[in-house]
């Protein structure tokens, strides 16, 4: 089944500040996500790349409303989250669901893997009883593991198992929307694939959408139908896969592709790697101007002063960037 | 090795292997601790001696012939013996069965205080963990104001207005004493509360209440028994310290505290009124110190694989 | 290609545990030339860190080397005393780990750090470990040494403190470096300048590396071979180009097959390795891949294979590189083959 057009999630102009307080006033903010924009369409999967800090942890957890924006709107199928308070949040827990990226540190250790999937079916009173062991003997089997494996503890699995009980949590209330915050970044290049297998699997036989979030380009392509790179708290690049592969506009996303390690000890040989030089600068004090334009070679005066806006180049692909 | 059977060579199918075979056996984190704690030979006595002191303090005063308040002044001040174990008081009454009495009313004080500590710290520093912000920030401002006052200040006030006895002690200690607790449990929840699945448990959209229950205070439990496990002896030896100074247990009614008390007037002629209960404080006070001790190195993380 | 410095010969590794003797490394053997850069690949629990623990004899309780030999330029680590392996650790082998947070104190700036481990080592004043230091800072590339000398660890980002960590390890001119998973808990811009620093470094200095990763991508551009290890074995071993154009053991095939290629096109799937690496705690007999391999046969559930050696300085523990192992189209034919070659 092909994506059809239909937009299933649109976040507008999305923020989210943490004040940082002295005693009681506050001093200044973390600005973690500043202004982002995209929309994600039905059983399409878009993935989010960004290094450690650009607050694309943060976005998800904002968009799953697990975090209070500061700005901006959260349109899931027209209905805006943005605002929605405590209860009236719980039949939206339903329909988007979240994947997280520590496979250890996700799931209570106190906890038997059968009462870790089956929590979401006592929460929302989906099953109880014998129903309730079938539903969570069949999500165990969705994520290839045992029936037995439902008596034993988290920590008696590998990574990959994990993660793979995580996945089964989030199907348990059979939704339409996961968040993959960074789900094979703690694992083993092996399991990756595994994982990622297993998720596009899973979107097929069930229809789901995704946002796919990663920290680095070299699985996403493998998911993702369209791409957003995030930098500071700001996309800098959207493009369907296929695209930014091929032709990233952005510097960022270039360094990023470039910074990626190659398979291949021919071809790695060869390679000129494009080395970007120092560190992110830090969201309580972004850059005036580009907030690439500290570590861009590039770099010129436009960059230093103004902001770049989002620009369409053709069709799908937004890039900001002055250049 | 040439000599290979042709049908070793025959491939095998997927369903013959077991890929997510598991070959450890299953243990709970408790299972856990507690064979870690049993390869502990001091906690292990520890608990074994607590366990005999609870026995003799249930059953003991029901075996004795004598009674804690039956005074028979024909038989003051013996020096043990086979009649009378540990000798007898000053106004004849059997020692060992008040040693053991004794046992009773700090069991029990150590007991009813650490359990009402127990619910209302771990309550009051679960919500205040757990909800942070400005609500965390008046808890615990309650909690400094709280811990501020001496106890022993509270005990004599009781006592004023309730009069001395058992009841006092026990309101006076549970008064003060959970706000430790309370603080305990509200550091160890504000660092679990950052934890995924603490998120993935709000993201199923567990209440509070839930996550509090059966996500935070599980995760926090290792370390609220080993605070209960050291808070026990505290509440014996504050009970005992009030009724030596005379602020407890009345008599005929027998306390460590009081009958420690009572032996000193007589020490130089009758140590052994001194030494019983004494003695039975200190083992009392070690065994829970050790077996707090073991627990908590049996629930260290760090020694956890 | 210059001397043997090091020399490991059927080591075996295990940890004593309540449950049972987990065997970490059960008999490997391998080596690495001056000047030479290898890397070892596998999963975690595969015994790679195990293996550069047992090297440097940094085992902690209850891990034990059980057998074996570790050949250090011709003496025998195994038979040191503790303080003469003190004395080769970070003089003659450096390690680096992956988690350079908890490798620095943070109650003392960076550069008073560098200055003891390089005081402890070498027999000059004060003023001079200062001056080496701030040339290793340099070496390093981090700008402005004389600044960020005076600086905390917590004051340095994650690729700035792994940057460190290699210039701590490299202060002593070591002969062999170990890099247990050096750029894993990194972003892969840092990532990238990290690789590029130590292929530099080998170059300047000529130091020996070995480079624990599970990412076969990361050792493609710095290491001239490659070991694979599978459950405390090595399941091949190779010069880069045998190990990533003609890999022999099916779960070498199943690593490469596994990381997304270069040139990539739109519809190809990733084939991915089925199942769980093993439990080390009671392992079966035969092979301990066998029960996620696309070619297991009835022997591999009986017996580990020996090495085969394909050719000089390639070999690979597969009963499928037996003359009489049957061949490929044998399991062509099957439905839920899913392996290719």
């Amino acid at each position: 089944m092909g994506p059809n057009k239909e937009p299933l999630l649109e976040v507008k102009n999305l923020r989210k500040y943490f004040p940082i307080k002295d005693g009681l006033a506050i001093k200044s903010y973390i600005k973690a996500v500043d202004g982002v924009s995209f929309t994600i369409n039905q059983g399409e999967t878009m993935g989010l790349v960004g290094e450690s800090g650009c607050g694309k942890s943060t976005m998800a957890r904002t968009i799953m409303r697990l975090y209070k924006p500061t700005d901006g709107e959260i349109c899931f199928h027209g209905n805006n989250l943005a605002t929605l308070k405590g209860s009236q949040l719980l039949p939206y827990r339903k329909r988007i669901q979240m994947i997280f990226q520590d496979p250890y540190a996700s799931l209570n250790g106190r906890m038997t893997v059968g009462d870790i999937v089956g929590e979401a079916l006592d929460i929302h009173k989906l099953a109880s009883g014998k129903a309730r062991i079938s539903m969570i003997h069949e999500l165990l089997h969705k994520v290839g593991l045992e029936p037995d494996h439902a008596i034993r503890y988290p920590h008696e699995f590998s990574g990959g198992q994990r993660q793979r009980i995580g996945i089964a949590r989030a199907l348990a209330v059979s939704p339409d929307f996961i968040i993959c915050d960074e789900p094979i970044s703690a694992l083993d290049v092996s399991i990756q694939a595994q994982i990622v297998n297993m998720l596009k699997d899973l979107q097929s036989e069930l229809g789901l959408t995704y946002l796919f979030i990663a920290h680095d380009l070299t699985m996403v392509r493998h998911i993702s139908d369209k791409i957003g790179v995030m930098y500071l708290g700001k996309l800098v690049e959207i493009a369907d896969s296929k695209t930014l592969y091929k032709s990233p506009r952005h510097p960022y996303t270039q360094a990023l592709l470039s910074a990626m390690p190659i398979p291949d000890p021919r071809l790695a040989s060869k390679s000129r790697r494009i080395l970007i030089e120092g560190d992110m600068p830090s969201p309580i004090d972004p850059p005036l101007g580009c907030r690439f334009s500290t570590r861009c070679q590039y770099v010129h005066s436009q960059c230093v002063q103004e902001e770049p806006k989002m620009r369409e180049i053709s069709s799908g692909h937004h890039v900001a960037c002055h250049t | 090795m040439n000599n290979i059977s042709p049908d070793l060579w025959q491939p095998i199918t997927y369903e013959d292997r077991d890929k997510e075979r598991i070959a450890r056996p299953s243990m709970t984190f408790w299972q856990d601790v507690w064979r870690r704690i049993k390869q502990n030979k001091s906690a292990m006595l520890g608990f074994v001696v607590i366990m005999v002191i609870l026995l003799l303090a249930i059953v003991g005063p029901w075996l004795s012939q004598y009674s804690y308040w039956e005074q028979d002044l024909s038989n003051t001040s013996q020096s043990p013996s086979f009649e009378h174990w540990f000798g007898t008081d000053g106004h004849g009454r059997d020692l060992y069965v008040r040693v053991l009495h004794g046992a009773r009313i700090s069991l029990a004080v150590g007991l009813i205080a650490t359990l009402v500590n127990f619910v209302v710290g771990v309550l009051y520093g679960g919500i205040s963990g757990y909800f942070g912000g400005n609500i965390d920030s008046v808890m615990m401002r309650v909690v400094d104001i709280i811990s501020t006052i001496p106890l022993v200040l509270y005990a004599i006030l009781l006592m004023v207005v309730l009069g001395p006895g058992l009841l006092s002690i026990i309101i006076a200690l549970c008064s003060v004493y959970w706000v430790r607790m309370a603080r305990i449990v509200r550091g160890q929840i504000l660092s679990l509360r950052e934890q995924e699945f603490i998120f993935a448990a709000k993201s199923l959209g567990a209440s509070p209440f839930r996550i509090l229950v059966r996500h935070l205070i599980p995760n926090t439990m290792g370390t609220i028994i080993v605070t209960i496990t050291l808070m026990i002896p505290e509440a014996i030896f504050t009970e005992a310290f009030l009724s030596f100074i005379g602020l407890g247990i009345s008599a005929p009614k027998a306390s460590w505290g009081s009958m420690t008390s009572d032996a000193i007037g007589g020490l130089r002629s009758y140590p052994y009124q001194l030494f019983f209960p004494g003695a039975a404080l200190c083992i009392t006070m070690m065994s829970f110190n050790i077996f707090g001790d073991g627990l908590r190195d049996a629930l260290d993380p760090r020694l956890r694989k | 290609m210059g001397e043997k410095i090091l020399e490991l010969r059927d080591l075996k590794t295990s940890y004593f545990t309540h449950i049972g003797e987990v065997k970490a490394i059960r008999g490997i053997s391998f080596h690495i030339h001056r000047g030479e850069a290898i890397g070892i690949v596998g999963e975690s629990g595969s015994g790679k860190s195990v293996t550069a623990l047992s090297i440097m004899r940094l085992l902690q309780h209850p891990g034990k080397i059980i057998g074996g030999q570790i050949t250090f330029k011709g003496k025998n680590l195994l038979q040191k005393s503790i303080k003469e392996m003190q004395c080769i650790r970070g003089n003659e082998i450096s390690m680096i780990f992956q988690d350079s947070m908890t490798s620095l104190n943070p109650v003392f700036t960076v550069g008073n750090q560098i200055i003891e481990v390089i005081l402890q080592h070498h027999k000059i004043s004060k003023k001079e470990a200062k001056v080496k230091a701030v040339e290793m800072f340099k070496l390093v590339g981090i700008s402005s040494p004389e600044k960020r000398m005076n600086q905390y660890p917590h004051e340095f980002s994650g690729g700035m403190r792994q940057r460190l960590m290699i210039g701590m390890a490299l202060s002593c001119e070591p002969t062999l470096l170990i890099a247990d998973e050096p750029t894993t808990a990194l972003d892969v811009t840092i990532q990238a300048q990290i690789l590029e620093l130590m292929k530099d470094l080998k170059k300047r200095l000529d130091t020996s590396i070995i480079l624990i990763t599970h990412d076969l991508g990361v050792v493609a551009a710095l290491c001239s071979r490659v070991v694979v290890m599978y459950s405390g074995l090595i399941m091949e071993e190779g010069s880069i180009e045998n190990i990533f154009y003609n890999s022999k053991h099916p779960y070498t095939q199943g690593l490469l097959k596994s990381i997304p290629k270069a040139n990539w096109k739109d519809k190809d799937k990733l084939i991915s390795i089925e199942g769980t690496p093993p439990d080390l705690l009671g392992l079966p007999d035969g092979c301990p891949f066998m029960p996620r391999c696309s070619y297991a046969m009835e022997i591999c559930k009986r017996e580990q294979s020996p090495d085969f050696e394909i050719e000089e300085n390639h070999r690979s523990m597969c009963w499928r590189l037996h003359d009489e192992a049957p061949k490929i189209e044998t399991w062509m034919k099957r439905g839920d083959f899913h392996g290719t070659k």
